[in-house]
């Protein structure tokens, strides 16, 4: 199977050669596309001149656009699945090949790697807990499949996801196109992983921006989800 | 507030509501950006079904009529909409501009 590792990196200098170098040492069969996001640091040069390839937005378009130009590039060039890998050091790369190997063995089209599965089960604390217990809770609700960690963000995408994610209208690497996508037919499987700190950089969801996404992912998982085409 | 104010004010929020939902369906907004609509839909029925929040507040802030002080907030609440707007599109116009000068000097690079 070939994997494409899609990593978006918005102003990540600090990181991004020690995440790549992770990477490619612990998936040396996966292939990785770098695609900065507009950054105004050096996160490009230093992804190009440690040997990556490497795609610039001209603008800053935000994490959705950066992980579609990375589905495109995947479809044009043949690959079978995505990974939305982060540059920012959290997710340890020891676990791809897991979910590769999963994806392969039970066919599905999403794997996730949890935080909430396994023996070395994370409790996500304080607020962003409260928030990924009440999503898991709305899919299940809406879906009737049990998603343990659904705003992990480290998951592997099957190739027949591609057009969903390339061509479709706000649909993003999130929870509620999760949802969504369940109830188009997607299979999902969790796999379990442990997440290292962020390890530089700062998260783009923070203070009133995360009441936004919150309000966005219930309002898309209770209500649109039923009325989306 | 009247009982019919309180109707009409249901009614429309209801319209709202669809407008939005047929808007998201035809790939017209954005859920993000139709959450306000959503949200300001829901905050006007909490006015219609709980008047007394509306005494309340106007007993609070000293306007006599309680139906004006519906009619103040919800014109309050547009104008902000539309001040975010109006800086969304300045963003939005910025970033196009930049986009196509980028655009236009790669391609020269190319040539």
């Amino acid at each position: 199977m070939r994997v494409l590792a899609v990593v978006p990196a918005f102003n990540e200098e600090a990181v991004i050669a020690h995440t790549l170098a992770d990477l490619r040492a612990a998936c040396p069969s996966v292939e990785i596309l770098v695609v900065n996001d507009g950054s105004a640091d050096a996160t490009a040069e230093i992804a190009r001149a440690a040997g990556y390839h490497c795609v610039s937005l001209p603008v800053n378009c935000g994490l959705a656009c950066a992980f579609s130009t990375g589905v495109r590039y995947a479809r044009a060039h043949g690959f079978d699945a995505v990974c939305q890998f982060d540059a920012d050091g959290q997710h340890e790369a020891r676990y791809l090949p897991t979910m590769i190997s999963a994806m392969e063995a039970d066919d599905v089209d999403v794997v996730i790697a949890s935080r909430k599965l396994g023996e070395g089960a994370q409790g996500v604390s304080g607020a962003r807990g409260l928030g990924s217990s009440l999503i898991s809770a709305l899919i299940r609700l809406t879906t009737g499949v049990r998603i343990n960690d659904p705003t992990s963000g480290y998951r592997l995408f099957g190739a027949r996801l591609f057009d969903a994610f390339a061509d479709g209208f706000d649909i993003g690497p999130e929870p509620d196109a999760l949802a969504w996508l369940i109830r188009q037919g997607a299979k999902v499987e969790e796999v379990p992983c442990t997440m290292a700190e962020r390890q530089g950089g700062r998260s783009y969801l923070r203070g009133f921006t995360s009441i936004a996404y919150m309000v966005r992912t219930c309002l898309n998982i209770l209500v649109f989800q039923w009325i989306r085409r | 507030m009247s009982g019919t104010l309180r109707i009409w004010l249901i009614v429309g929020a209801l319209v709202l509501f669809a407008i939005v939902c047929v808007a998201v369906r035809r790939e017209r907004i954005r859920v993000s950006d139709s959450a306000f609509w959503v949200v300001f839909s829901l905050v006007i029925i909490f006015f219609a079904i709980f008047p007394q929040v509306a005494y309340w507040l106007s007993d609070l802030v000293g306007v006599h009529s309680p139906s004006n002080l519906v009619f103040a907030v919800i014109i309050g609440i547009l104008i902000l909409i539309d001040m975010a707007s109006s800086a969304k599109i300045s963003r939005l116009t910025a970033k196009l501009e930049e986009l196509s000068s980028r655009l236009a000097l790669d391609e020269d690079n190319e040539d």
